[in-house]
């Protein structure tokens, strides 16, 4: 029996070639689509979770009052609070302290920047990272030892040996050497804790002062601890106040003359971190939570309507089946045989759409990965929630989909049948309002993808009133020499034609800006400000044009120690009209009041988000400079960037050359945006997709049941085109409907995204009319196909069997 | 074998009862050749669906070996027929999508007939109807006589005692339909009942008893 009924649904499926494609294939994208953001979702909750105590592994994290009296938590913690918990609380039964920095590593006659992380011994007892080679019970002691992971010590000794071998590391102002000592699993990529190179966490002294060091008010250092079975979290942090009181409390009345309250300690279970965002400076991995759900949600919303959509094609697939199903019954089929023939099938077409929709989903996957980030796979055999969660999917929907059929039409009278006097599912109206949610989403994807595509290219095309594209920025790397590799720079470089200038900063600009804002002071007033330190050049070579006053001249020997030069927003903010020549206070370092001797054109040092602010750039000898810029000449750019790395490797041989483009970094501004924006845009095709599906089933529908009508009209004298613009205005009328409905929501949602930013463009009209244009235009495609055919049917057979 | 009494069948849309069949009372024994006869919309095909359980009266009371039909449930129905009654229809109603081997199987199926003897019978038919080459093809690739063949075939599979055709040969040529005729009669010879609806004089000359309907009432016998 069983075998009958797959041979006929398998040969239904062939005989309705189009309508079983698009059945199985719609259901199949949705369910691709489905395991994506399952995998997805289902890595960013399960992070850390393979730790083996993970449920006794904790944080400690610093609450500190808030001006507006909220507490706000910080993943920094004072470096001796580890060790003292330890020592005072019995159930800690250890604790880690982790920190992580970039600096140079070299090996043989190659330098690079790598990320280097510092751990206390317990680290490998604490945390379930594999130690490949070497002893995780005492490696973290030696002071001199460093443990690779598997990928780093392949990147640097290839296939040798890689243990014993010694690695030159700087750490703080020195290079050290540092013998390698064990290696390391890879870290699994849902772990917020990760290291490339780690060492012995006494390291920390080489760059920081011991005073630093016993310090409780420096949040400096991440602390783990792992407290014993059964011990209480709560238990544990009732006592936390009296230890902060015993530790903190001389330094804050000392230092802060603020309240004690002000200050607390928290525990947070490691599985709480990375979905945390409210936790400030951690040197944990972490994201917002609102990623995945909403990811989640457009896949819920997605499975729902491709399954109703899917539901719809099978009720009309199923249209044509009617005679089957009274010979069926004439034949001796009881209801429940013909119910359980429609639910074998449609199991049977979900089970395709699964095998299709699993090797979709492999296809995409490495397309996927690359965007999210991550290193998700299928994991079949390894972790059985997967592939159980679909097939129990693939069931919900086979049953979903098959019961209309399955109940409705095996309830039939044979008679009522075989003679089709049979009207196919009602009016339908669930159909068609479905086709309009269908279709409001759509456009209102569409209309958020133009907008945001719109607004990133004005970011992007927006002059920032600076030259980016010909400015290379080239970090010194904390080297001690910073001031002076400018000064070669510049010394060397001097002789070439294409090289146009060079400067020096002691912060970068762009994406990883790091910015002081501090207080400037008139005479009469008071403002934040952001200080740039730099050197004479610096202006010139960015091109920012001094609107009044002068630049900084190496002329005047007197611009190190007293001048200053201001930007328009700032002289705005104080109100001057004649701005050179005022005296203004800084609050970093100079004692003594600076003379405004220019004013600078503003220029956008933020992203867009922001509004420009006051800013005050001036020479500060005592900060080594950080940044070089070099301006280069538009021509044989490569040939420019090859000298800047020879002028490198002559005058820092012990660091990497890295560079960047000025424009460059800014753009990374927008990296956020420009990765919803790619998100969004994939949906809306997505969703344009899956509502055509939709649509096809529904018109499929709607005329299948109208054959008859359609017929006796073309009797009475209509024309093709006439037929196909009738049926097809009907679909129209929901598409022009949904656009109506998705306008507001759209023009709410995008008007929210655009203020976020201070300068953005006009939600224009034309962005609605084409998107509601474009979803029309798709529609009747899909639906004039199936119009046409219809129309130009001989009507004798579909009036035949009347 | 059939007893019917005061059978009648309306429709009702609305307030108007449209009457399909009045007060029919009819008799068929074992063994019996019956034709109705009658214009369009006479209720002819209502009648034999009636006999053949797939619809149910208005009013009035029918026995099948004298079983009350009109009390039964759905499920005893079902049984009763797929044991008792074969159909053959003017346009076949062969299933698409089904062999004429697959074709055959069907009603045994659902008789729940096991394999073996399945094969058995189906090899039976196919020999007895000399289709056993077309056995693999599709309805669709027969002419309607060979498609009307089958249908037989398929009505007669169960040994029914019973067998309904609703205009058998309406869809055929002469040649043809004479075939069919014949293997009716030759059915009705070894002993199977048959009630046929037909427009033709000469097809009601196959049978031996003729009942004339019009407008729902039956005429004269």
């Amino acid at each position: 029996m069983l075998r009958n009924y797959v041979k006929i649904s398998a040969r239904n499926l062939f005989r309705q070639k189009v309508y079983s494609s698009i059945n199985i294939f719609g259901l199949a994208v949705a369910l691709a689509f489905c395991t994506l953001i399952f995998l997805f979702v289902r890595d960013e909750m399960t992070h850390d979770s393979f730790h083996h105590n993970a449920d006794r592994l904790y944080r400690v994290n610093m609450l500190t009052k808030e001006d507006d009296g909220s507490m706000s938590a910080h993943g920094l913690t004072p470096p001796p609070l580890g060790p003292a918990l330890v020592e005072e609380f019995p159930e800690v039964i250890h604790m880690a302290r982790f920190i992580k920095r970039g600096d140079v590593v070299n090996y043989q006659d190659r330098s690079s920047r790598e990320s280097i992380a510092l751990a206390d011994p317990d680290f490998f007892k604490m945390f379930s990272f594999r130690l490949i080679k070497g002893d995780p019970q005492t490696v973290l002691e030696d002071r001199n030892s460093v443990v690779l992971t598997e990928v780093v010590a392949k990147r640097y000794f290839g296939n040798e040996n890689p243990m014993g071998k010694i690695l030159s590391i700087k750490m703080g102002r020195r290079f050290f050497d540092f013998t390698v000592a064990g290696i390391a699993e890879d870290i699994p990529q849902n772990s917020s804790i990760t290291f490339d190179f780690l060492v012995s966490f006494d390291r920390v002294r080489d760059y920081t002062p011991e005073n630093l060091l016993n310090q409780w008010l420096g949040f400096t250092t991440m602390t783990f601890v792992e407290i014993q079975k059964g011990a209480s979290e709560s238990e544990l942090e009732d006592k936390f106040p009296s230890f902060i009181q015993k530790h903190l409390g001389a330094a804050i009345q000392k230092y802060r003359k603020r309240d004690l309250s002000a200050y607390q300690a928290e525990i947070q279970p490691l599985h709480e971190i990375y979905l945390n965002t409210n936790v400030r400076s951690s040197y944990a991995a972490g994201s917002n939570p609102l990623y995945s759900y909403i990811l989640a949600g457009i896949a819920l919303l997605i499975l729902i309507i491709a399954a109703i959509n899917y539901m719809n094609l099978a009720i009309a697939r199923s249209a044509t089946r009617f005679r089957e199903i009274g010979v069926r019954k004439v034949l001796g089929a009881d209801r429940k045989k013909l119910m359980y023939q429609f639910f074998c099938e449609s199991l049977f077409f979900s089970f395709l759409s699964l095998c299709l929709g699993i090797a979709l989903s492999e296809m995409f996957l490495p397309a996927f990965n690359s965007f999210t980030n991550k290193k998700l796979s299928m994991g079949y055999f390894s972790d059985w929630t997967t592939l159980s969660s679909l097939f129990a999917l693939m069931f919900i929907v086979g049953v979903v989909s098959g019961s209309y059929p399955a109940l409705f039409l095996s309830g039939f009278r044979p008679v009522q049948v075989l003679r089709s006097h049979l009207k196919i599912g009602g009016k339908s109206k669930f159909s068609r309002w479905l086709v309009v949610v269908q279709f409001t989403l759509s456009i209102f994807l569409i209309i958020s993808t133009l907008i945001m595509t719109q607004q990133l290219n004005f970011l992007r095309n927006r002059d920032l009133g600076v030259q980016g594209e010909q400015v290379v920025i080239v970090p010194t790397q904390g080297s001690p020499a910073g001031t002076q590799l400018v000064e070669r720079f510049r010394n060397e470089l001097a002789a070439y034609g294409s090289i146009l200038g060079v400067a020096g900063s002691c912060a970068a600009l762009g994406n990883d800006g790091t910015y002081i804002e501090s207080v400037v002071r008139s005479q009469t007033s008071k403002i934040m400000a952001h200080y740039f330190w730099i050197d004479q050049d610096f202006l010139k070579t960015l091109g920012l044009e001094i609107v009044e006053g002068r630049d900084f001249s190496r002329e005047f020997t007197s611009d190190p120690k007293e001048s200053v030069i201001v930007n328009e927003t700032l002289v705005k903010e104080m109100g001057w009209d004649s701005p050179v020549g005022k005296k203004i206070r800084t609050f970093m370092g100079r004692k003594e009041p600076l003379t405004i001797i220019g004013v600078a054109k503003d220029f956008h040092f933020e992203s867009l988000h922001s509004p420009i602010k006051p800013a005050i750039y001036y020479i500060e000898p005592r900060n080594p400079l950080e940044f070089i810029y070099v301006e280069i000449s538009p021509d044989d750019i490569p040939a420019s960037i090859g000298l800047l790395e020879r002028t490198w490797k002559n005058n820092a041989p012990n660091f990497p050359f890295m560079y960047s483009f000025l424009d460059e970094e800014f753009h990374k501004l927008y990296r956020m945006e420009e990765r919803w924006q790619r998100v969004i845009r994939n949906t809306a095709i997505f969703a344009i997709v899956i509502s055509c599906l939709g649509l096809f089933g529904l018109s499929a529908l709607t005329i299948a049941r109208r054959t008859k009508e359609i017929g006796i009209r073309k009797v009475l004298g209509a024309s093709v085109s006439g037929l196909t613009g009738m049926v097809t205005m009907d679909f129209l009328k929901l598409v022009i409907f949904a656009s109506v409905v998705s306008w507001p929501l759209a023009y709410y949602a995008m008007n929210r995204w655009l203020r976020s930013f201070a300068f953005r463009i006009d939600i224009e009209l034309w962005v609605f009319l084409l998107a509601a244009v474009l979803a029309a235009v798709v529609s009747l495609l899909t639906v004039g196909f199936q119009a046409v055919k219809a129309a130009v049917a001989n009507p004798v057979e579909s009036l035949r069997y009347e | 074998m059939i007893k019917m009494k005061e059978i009648t069948k309306f429709y009702s849309s609305g307030f108007v009862k449209t009457f399909v069949l009045r007060n029919i009372s009819l008799d068929v024994a074992e063994g019996d050749f019956l034709t109705i006869m009658g214009p369009s919309g006479a209720g002819k095909s209502t009648l034999l669906h009636i006999l053949g359980m797939l619809d149910s009266p208005s009013s009035g009371e029918y026995f099948f070996y004298d079983k009350p039909v009109h009390r039964l449930s759905e499920r005893q129905l079902s049984d009763l027929h797929k044991n008792h009654i074969g159909f053959v229809f003017q346009s076949y109603h062969l299933i698409d999508d089904l062999t004429v081997y697959e074709n055959l199987e069907t009603p045994l199926l659902y008789k729940k007939v096991r394999g073996s003897e399945r094969k058995g019978k189906i090899a039976e038919m196919l020999d007895r109807f000399n289709m056993v080459a077309k056995k693999d093809l599709f309805p669709n690739q027969l002419s309607g006589g060979q498609q009307q063949k089958v249908a037989v075939a398929r009505a007669i599979i169960i040994n029914p005692r019973l067998i309904l055709a609703d205009e058998p040969t309406g869809n055929l040529n002469t040649k043809e339909g004479t075939e069919v005729m014949e293997l009716l009669k030759e059915l009705n010879e070894g002993g199977t009942t048959i009630i046929q609806v037909t427009h033709s004089e000469k097809n009601a000359s196959y049978g031996r008893k003729i009942i004339n309907l019009l407008d729902g009432w039956i005429v004269d016998e």
